[in-house]
């Protein structure tokens, strides 16, 4: 009897990487996940942070796609390792400030490096890449690219476009069929959801791409308004999570204000209070916001001013609000919400 | 018979509990109980799937409120990495069956 194979998945917690990992599976090659922790995903943060519907159930999409496979899943923080990529991508970014290219490349070497030439327990990488489905990322061109660049070569195996390039060590060894392999190309979402349904599978994530935060035009902006006040082109990780948290309002490059949007986000920011000036009205219903920077008194008036005016009493006279020093020093301040005249709309961060 | 190991991911945001409780496992013996004790209500789904799926066997999810926002944990005096909501405490006790 031939020698079981083994691979490892690229699993994002999306439908394609889904689909490829079964594919193989599906061929009797044993097939263990792997995931990324950047720093940048959505999913983790709105499960956790914002309010969540009933029917919003709290899990990662990663570990139920393991799940579903029946497959192990180990997840790999590279948080700070992807700075790198984030801050000096070589092939640049998308859209927005996603380097969704590099990024690629890196997590399939990483890959690599851990899994195949280190300890040598898998034969080779799947990730569940179509050709033509990503503007930046996925297409025919890059494919070989990626395969180059991360140094897996021919031991990576895109099992849904497979047909559409040439045949990689798996295939020529016949570890894998690449007859019940598959020549998906373009956005078109179809062929996943019938193999999908084919497969017995009823419920997946949202459709690829959909998973980073870097692909977001808002957060995006936001990233780079926090690289141009702090005139350096760095993060650490509080600065990345914040980005993800709460209106951004800054009337000037010395200081922002980060309000919260709901009672997740409120207390989301409560973890943050002995780091940075936090306001609340006292006298109203109201979210909780931070100041990042270092305003002079004067801009800490603005600040309430402005934080009172996402509360209740936006249209109270006078409204009190409490604002507490990362020391516990607590004083209060009477003012007059600002009128939506006078908060401009040029304050307003990511839009 | 040997103590319970702990994982203090208080503050930590998902995946963040899982990422410690699967490196800290990986040289531990079958049969080690480990309590992880955690602020983010998606451990609660998270390390579970993680047992199902490497084989691990769940003892006990203990949920409870905790401190009144603007106070941290006790234990927990810095910021740190990351944290997430604050007045929820969940513990949950696992058994390595290192499958």
């Amino acid at each position: 009897m031939a020698e079981q194979r083994r691979a490892v998945a690229l699993i994002s917690g999306g439908l394609d990487s889904m689909l490829a990992a079964k594919v193989i599976i599906n061929q009797g090659v044993k097939v263990e996940g792997i995931n990324f922790f950047t720093g940048f995903c959505i999913e983790g943060h709105t499960r956790s942070i914002r309010n969540n519907k009933p029917s919003n159930e709290k899990k990662h999409n990663a570990l139920w796609v393991a799940e579903q496979l029946g497959i192990k899943l180990r997840i790999i923080d590279v948080v700070e390792e992807y700075k790198e990529i984030v801050l000096n991508p070589k092939h640049g970014y998308g859209a927005n400030l996603n380097p969704c290219l590099d990024c690629k490349i890196f997590m399939v070497n990483k890959t690599l490096a851990t899994d195949i030439l280190n300890n040598g327990n898998f034969d080779f990488i799947i990730t569940g890449e179509v050709v033509g489905q990503r503007p930046k990322s996925q297409r025919k061109e890059t494919m070989p690219l990626i395969a180059r660049e991360s140094e897996a070569n021919d031991r990576l195996l895109r099992p849904l476009s497979a047909q559409l390039l040439p045949p990689t060590l798996p295939e020529r060894e016949g570890w894998v069929s690449r007859s019940k392999l598959y020549s998906f190309h373009g956005r078109d979402r179809k062929p996943q959801i019938k193999l999908a349904k084919s497969m017995g599978f009823s419920e997946w994530a949202q459709p690829a791409g959909g998973c980073c935060f870097l692909t977001d035009k808002q957060y995006s902006n936001k990233l780079q308004d926090l690289w141009n006040s702090k005139k350096t082109r760095d993060y650490d990780f509080d600065d990345i999570m914040l980005l993800k948290v709460g209106r951004h309002i800054r009337p000037n490059n010395s200081f922002k204000i980060i309000i919260a949007r709901d009672d997740g986000e409120n207390r989301y920011l409560t973890g943050y209070q002995n780091r940075f000036i936090s306001l609340r009205a006292s006298s109203h219903n109201g979210p909780l916001s931070l100041i990042d920077g270092t305003p002079t008194d004067n801009e800490v008036l603005l600040a309430a001013k402005i934080v009172a005016r996402y509360g209740q009493g936006r249209s109270a006279n006078k409204v009190k609000i409490s604002i507490r020093q990362p020391d516990g020093l607590t004083r209060l301040l009477d003012v007059k919400p600002l009128s939506p005249e006078h908060l401009r709309q040029e304050w307003h961060v990511g839009n | 018979m040997s103590e319970t190991k702990r994982i203090d991911a208080r503050g930590l945001i998902c995946p963040l509990p899982v990422i410690r409780t699967q490196d800290c496992v990986r040289d531990l013996p079958k049969g080690t109980i480990i309590e992880i004790i955690a602020t983010d209500i998606g451990t609660k789904n998270d390390i579970p799937s993680w047992c199902r799926i490497h084989g691990h066997e769940v003892l006990s999810i203990t949920e409870a409120g905790a401190p009144e926002p603007g106070n941290l944990p006790e234990g927990i005096k810095d910021i740190g990495e990351n944290r997430s909501t604050m007045n929820y405490e969940i513990r949950i006790q696992i058994k390595l069956n290192n499958l």
